[in-house]
């Protein structure tokens, strides 16, 4: 009795299960690469983590490797989780034009060391979105020709995209506000006294707790 | 003696005289620094451009942007997703509803609400509409730029009459905010229909006097062929899309190459050009205009009946009007303002503006705001370009590569 149900749900399964979905080609191409599949998000888009020693291959092999030809770096974003480890984030989208085909590959930068290496000489375009994200968040793009700020003005002290920089600026970026008093902030920029810093931004701004009930936040989201 | 000696200067210690092949008998001076803009009229707002001149001759160009930098990706994140489409506006002011068409797809994207056909049509016309207002803008600038003023005139001529259509549909002529997650914000009336197939009807007509201007015009001519001319292999390279990147040869819309809205079931044609150098950027956004308008044709014919914004009031702002009149709505209007939250999740969402991929990349996480927002501006990216197209090049050539490249700086440093 023991032996006997052993052997039949194997084989009468086996016939009336589904067939297995094909192979996604881009997928097996990229986990031989050493990239990490991820769940696809509401855009349906491919999703890839990519550790960061590896990430200059695997940049190269998408770039050159005719079985993928990502020829058009679209985007790159850096994004800040400031609870997360590696706190930060570099989103790429990359777009094959023979195979018209989007795909977001996203490498893990620790906040202790953050580099990563740039893509500048796989793709022209990245010159300008690394030094965005440079700009912007505070992640170095190693081997970059000429990584400068590109928004902010050239001697900018901050990273104005991290999650613990306030809406508002720091510091005398807003000294105009209390010597005018022309644009409207809150009160306490006006009295507060000079050297004193300002009220850390409030990230739940908007999203009080409980509010939307049942909606689940991202840990680092409530956070500060 | 040897200080006498040491005064002496070989030939090989003379800086070196920059050889361009055929331009031997040009003139060689000491390389000589200017900076272009923020304030030169010809740079189209606020670039700036540091140049490196030998004689006449680009031989290092440096923009300069960010004067323009507004923070609206750092203004999402404290911003609910119907607020953001004010910001949305002044990305490309001179195509504000088409920014605010794509904000709305990727937030809907997002939250798994499809805009009713009605709604998507009007979408779609708006999206055209908006072309054409980028392009005349363009048209009558790069006129001006290249030395025929009087294009201005012709050009703002049917532009102001295109913005009194979209006063008349939004209540202002620019900066609408007039999209709505679900839907738009009122509906197209049959009266104001007519007066778009009029306009529209009118306008290829106009085109050929554009035409007649510039196409044929010897000065223009010879301002623009193989002025800022880059090949498809750099294009790519640069990231450049839209006319720009289609000028050089590679026939790559978004509308049919990852299309949107209505675009599957619409007839048009996307120009390529040869040579990828100002003039073809000229002729393809030229032919985009008639391409536009032979679509907004077929959109107004076949208009389809129906809804203008979904009627999923628990996600989506119900018609003001309703909001007044009925207790319901007016619950709906009040929860969906103060505490509707789309899921968590990532969309990267883009719609071909008027000067490439304009792209939104969304975080959520489940808050009523979003937690990061990066737009991918095709002028910013686009503005790469103006490196390899003026190296080697002429001072007066950069004004030309400029007008052809069109770049909206609200757009490149939001």
């Amino acid at each position: 009795m023991a032996d006997a149900p052993a052997n039949p749900p194997t084989s009468s399964s086996a016939p009336t299960a589904a067939p297995p979905p094909p192979p996604d080609p881009l997928a097996a191409a990229m986990t031989a690469l050493g990239a990490e599949p991820q769940p696809t998000t509401q855009d349906g888009l491919p999703v890839f983590r990519v550790e960061r020693d590896a990430w200059p291959s695997v940049a190269r092999a998408m770039r050159h490797d005719p079985q993928l030809a990502f020829e058009l770096l679209i985007d790159v974003a850096g994004v800040d989780f400031p609870k997360r480890r590696p706190r930060f984030e570099v989103v790429y989208h990359l777009w094959s034009l023979t195979w018209n085909k989007v795909v977001r590959v996203k490498v893990g930068v620790p906040e202790e060391d953050p580099q990563v290496a740039s893509v500048v000489g796989l793709w022209g375009t990245a010159d300008w979105h690394e030094r965005e994200a440079f700009d912007m968040v505070g992640v170095k793009f190693a081997g970059h020709p000429d990584l400068r700020r590109i928004l902010m003005p050239d001697d900018y002290p901050w990273h104005p995209l991290r999650k613990d920089f306030p809406v508002e600026g720091i510091d005398n970026s807003i000294s105009y506000v209390r010597a005018g008093g022309v644009l409207m902030t809150r009160e306490i920029d006006v009295d507060r006294p000079a050297g004193q810093d300002r009220t850390p931004v409030d990230l739940s701004r908007g999203d009080p707790a409980g509010y939307s009930d049942g909606t689940p936040t991202l840990p680092e989201e409530k956070a500060k | 003696m040897s200080s006498l000696t040491e005064k002496l200067v070989t030939v090989s210690d003379l800086p070196p005289q920059h050889d361009y092949g055929a331009g031997g008998r040009d003139l060689h001076a000491e390389p000589m620094e200017i900076s272009m803009g923020p304030q030169h009229p010809a740079t189209h707002g606020v670039l700036q451009c540091k140049l490196l001149l030998d004689g006449e001759k680009v031989i290092k160009i440096d923009p300069v942007v960010g004067y323009l930098h507004r923070g609206k990706e750092k203004h999402a994140e404290q911003m609910t997703y119907q607020q953001f489409f004010t910001l949305t506006d002044r990305l490309d002011y001179l195509q504000p509803l088409a920014n605010e068409v794509g904000w709305a797809l990727c937030v809907e994207k997002l939250a798994g609400i499809e805009a009713p056909p009605r709604a998507q049509a009007i979408r779609t016309i708006l999206c055209e509409f908006m072309r054409l207002s980028a392009h005349l803008v363009w048209a009558g600038i790069g006129g001006v730029d290249t030395g025929a003023v009087s294009m201005f005139m012709y050009a703002f001529r049917d532009r102001e009459a295109l913005f009194d259509l979209m006063d008349e549909l939004t209540g202002l002529r620019t900066n609408q905010e007039y999209l709505r997650i679900g839907g738009v914000g009122a509906d197209l009336t049959p009266e104001l229909v007519a007066k778009m197939r009029k306009w529209v009807a009118d306008f290829p007509a106009h085109v050929d006097e554009f035409e007649l201007l510039l196409t044929g015009n010897r000065i223009f001519h010879e301002r623009m062929r193989g002025v800022g001319q880059i090949t498809a292999q750099q294009a790519i390279d640069l990231g450049v899309t839209g006319p720009c990147l289609r000028a050089t040869g590679v026939g790559v819309d978004l509308r049919r190459a990852r299309p949107y809205l209505l675009y599957p079931q619409l007839e048009f044609d996307v120009p390529v050009g040869t040579r990828g150098d100002a003039f073809d950027r000229y002729l393809v956004r030229i032919e985009e205009m008639r391409q536009s308008a032979k679509i907004l044709a077929q959109l107004l014919d076949h208009l389809p009946a129906g809804d203008w914004i979904a009627k999923d009031f628990k996600n989506v702002l119900p018609p003001k009007g309703r909001v007044y009149t009925s207790m319901e709505e007016m619950i709906h209007q009040f929860k969906t303002v103060t505490e509707w939250c789309p899921p968590k999740g990532e969309v990267y969402l883009a719609t071909e503006a008027a000067n490439g991929e304009l792209g939104y990349y969304l975080m959520s996480a489940g808050a009523s705001h979003p937690y990061r927002v990066k737009i991918r501006s095709p002028s910013f990216i686009n503005l790469q370009a103006l490196k390899p197209m003026t190296l080697g090049s002429y001072f007066s050539d950069i004004v030309a590569i400029i007008a052809s490249l069109h770049f909206i700086m609200g757009e490149c440093d939001r």
